[in-house]
């Protein structure tokens, strides 16, 4: 069976079970980095599989492996794959926060509207949308911090060449 | 020792003199290295972040009712950004052994914060009262 595993946010893979479980043996794959196959639900963190961790002690992820219905959102969301998905799926907010206010330009407000959609895809249990939504905001921030640079190197370079005087 | 934490260091001996210097000195008779918004610069409208310069320098020196003035929406959220810098460079340090907390919006609250800012974009545009209280002034 080919596994998926997520870092930095972007899908991995596929690789064999073998090669995943020497990957989290030497650390590469941590036990709270979110792995996937084919027929799962969702994505759960590789500590709480048992053929890949090693460790059964877990319930086999019964929570997750269930496909969500409407009436078991608000248990996803305190389930497994819940706190430990919302720590490694980084949302951009205080950088895209801080890009809008420094560099004025309005690149910051897509990073600001993605950075604010993660927390809630990853309750929903959406983790390929959290990542996707983390990967825009990151990019519009470094897109909106990109503009506010060009225009203070250009305003420093113009005072230094004298064309516009400091106030 | 770790190159990021060396990185994070310079940041906050960085960070502490440009307090010290926005302290100093007042955006608004002497600008030195204290750029102006480059959005108001073109478009002559103010964005999210206008006057906010010249809160800080007020906060530097104490005098929140001033801050207020110049941008209040800065004023609210700096709290809360500084001790997000702080998480998220912890958590960049750290790297990838980082379990510790970060910045969450409350479930419910996503649109609440894009709202506020693009709100407050717009609003503080409108030349008219009681919008024009929310303008740099």
């Amino acid at each position: 069976m080919e596994w998926y595993y997520a870092k930095h946010g972007e899908k991995q893979g596929p690789v064999s079970l073998a090669t995943l479980r020497s990957m989290v043996v030497t650390g590469e794959v941590a036990q709270t980095d979110l792995v996937w196959k084919k027929g799962m639900a969702d994505w759960v963190p590789a500590g709480q599989v048992g053929e890949i961790s090693g460790v059964d002690s877990e319930p086999p992820a019964t929570p997750v492996a269930s496909p969500a219905s409407g009436s078991q959102i608000p248990q996803a969301e305190v389930g497994i794959a819940g706190p430990v998905a919302h720590e490694r799926i980084p949302n951009y907010l205080v950088q895209s926060i801080l890009v809008t206010i420094l560099c004025c330009w309005p690149f910051g407000i897509p990073a600001i509207i993605a950075a604010a959609k993660v927390d809630g895809l990853v309750a929903r249990g959406d983790i390929a949308g959290a990542m996707d939504a983390s990967k825009k905001a990151k990019t519009w921030a470094w897109v909106s911090f990109g503009s506010g640079m060009v225009f203070v190197v250009l305003y420093l370079a113009l005072i230094g060449l004298g064309v516009i005087s400091e106030f | 020792m770790n190159a990021r934490l060396v990185v994070v260091l310079v940041f906050v001996v960085v960070g502490l003199l440009a307090i010290l210097h926005l302290k100093e000195n007042d955006p608004e008779t002497d600008g030195t290295f204290l750029p102006p918004c480059s959005f108001h610069e073109v478009t002559g409208l103010h964005c999210p972040g206008c006057g906010g310069t010249r809160a800080g320098h007020a906060l530097a020196n104490l005098r929140v009712g001033d801050a207020l003035k110049k941008n209040a929406l800065v004023v609210v959220l700096l709290p809360f950004l500084v001790v997000g810098i702080a998480l998220e460079g912890l958590a960049w340090v750290k790297g990838r052994d980082y379990r510790g907390p970060r910045v969450r919006l409350p479930r419910g609250l996503s649109w609440w914060l894009p709202g506020v800012i693009i709100g407050f974009w717009i609003l503080r545009n409108v030349p008219m009262w009681p919008f024009d209280l929310l303008a740099p002034r």
